[in-house]
């Protein structure tokens, strides 16, 4: 269980990605480009984002666990829990840049519309 | 905040390890000082038992005891070897688990400034 | 030097065994310091170590000093020597001495170790979070 303040959290609540959801649910755009945020057939990019998430918070699980192990003595390879915390880090860092690209496009949109 | 399990399992373990090396720095200095009895610090069982039942680990406080090695003729009991190799051991696992908070403190701080 | 703690107790003893190394060096110099036997013999010294009385570490508790009377040798010839052709040498063994030197100096550099280990780790803990 991550505590109510986990870094995770704060990824989550992310403005406009419903609109985003939306804009790609509707298949076609007027104007130029389509959005590059639909990836699979039927997924919407809020389910990939918060699949992302899910990955992210499964990962620093991981290193939580590795790091009691640190800390009771018990872990046998030092590598293995540095490995698993530099996942959890770049994980993370993905995953917001995805965010943060996802929130450019959506305002991108939202200028052309008006 | 920083009171999820493995943070406070790892400080309670910084703070073992720190009396660990001060410890060992005591038990070198004193080598050669007759009748003088090798120190040592236990925390790990105690704070695996912690996290086994669930309870918190800040509870558990590293303890100082004295060692059950044989004295040698000087009458102290400090075993070079053995306080020489932990030493070495102490001073990689405090830097392990530095790098473990700060791995912590890192990810939070990535999430407050959003990436 | 008590933040860091580790290596101030580890410096006080540097200096136990540094003194000690001193006193055994200074007694192998004048293992051949022959004296009259109207005078004292040259008298080792020994360094007596115990745990520091603020308990960081240890201190020089103490030089005792060797036999004064040393031994009288038969040495006619030699300049100092009495009416009876004796003299007095100190009574120290040269290869106790020897041991003496190679435990004060395992000591001492295994206390060196400690102060450079003890400051890598203090190095860690100062560069948390950069």
């Amino acid at each position: 269980m991550t505590s109510p303040i986990s870094p995770i959290g704060a990824l989550g609540s992310v403005p406009g990605l419903d609109a985003v959801n939306g804009v790609g649910g509707a298949g076609a755009l007027t104007g130029a480009e389509r959005s590059t945020a639909v990836q699979g057939p039927n997924e919407s990019f809020a389910s990939m984002l918060s699949r992302g998430l899910e990955s992210v918070q499964a990962s620093q699980a991981k290193a939580d666990d590795l790091a009691l192990q640190v800390a009771d003595g018990t872990l046998k390879d030092p590598a293995q829990y540095t490995m698993a915390a530099n996942e959890a880090a770049l994980g993370m860092q993905l995953t917001l840049a995805i965010r943060n690209k996802a929130v450019e496009a959506f305002q991108e949109i939202m200028r052309m519309q008006a | 905040m920083f009171n999820d399990v493995s943070s406070s399992a790892l400080r309670v373990a910084v703070a073992g390890l720190s009396a660990r090396q001060t410890a060992i720095a005591q038990n070198i200095a004193n080598i050669e000082t007759p009748g003088y009895q090798a120190r040592k610090v236990k925390f790990e069982e105690a704070l695996s038992t912690a996290v086994d039942h669930g309870a918190s680990p800040s509870s558990v406080t590293p303890s100082v005891q004295n060692s059950l090695e044989p004295s040698r003729l000087n009458g102290s009991n400090v075993n070079l070897d053995e306080e020489t190799l932990s030493h070495v051991d102490t001073t990689m696992r405090y830097q392990l688990t530095l790098r473990a908070l700060d791995s912590k403190y890192s990810m939070l701080r990535t999430a407050i400034t959003g990436g | 030097m008590s933040t860091f703690n580790a290596i101030g107790v580890a410096a006080s003893g540097v200096t136990v065994y540094r003194k000690w190394l001193d006193a055994v060096s200074d007694n192998i110099a004048n293992i051949d310091n022959v004296t009259r036997t109207s005078d004292k013999a040259f008298q080792a010294r020994y360094v007596i170590a115990q745990e520091a009385q603020d308990g960081n570490g240890a201190q020089v508790g103490g030089v005792a000093l060797g036999s004064a009377e040393g031994v009288l040798v038969h040495e006619p010839d030699n300049p100092l020597a009495d009416t009876q052709g004796y003299v007095r040498r100190p009574d120290i063994d040269l290869g106790s001495q020897m041991a003496q030197l190679m435990m004060a100096q395992r000591a001492y550099q295994a206390n060196l170790s400690v102060v450079d280990r003890a400051k890598d780790s203090y190095t860690a803990a100062i560069n948390l979070g950069k």
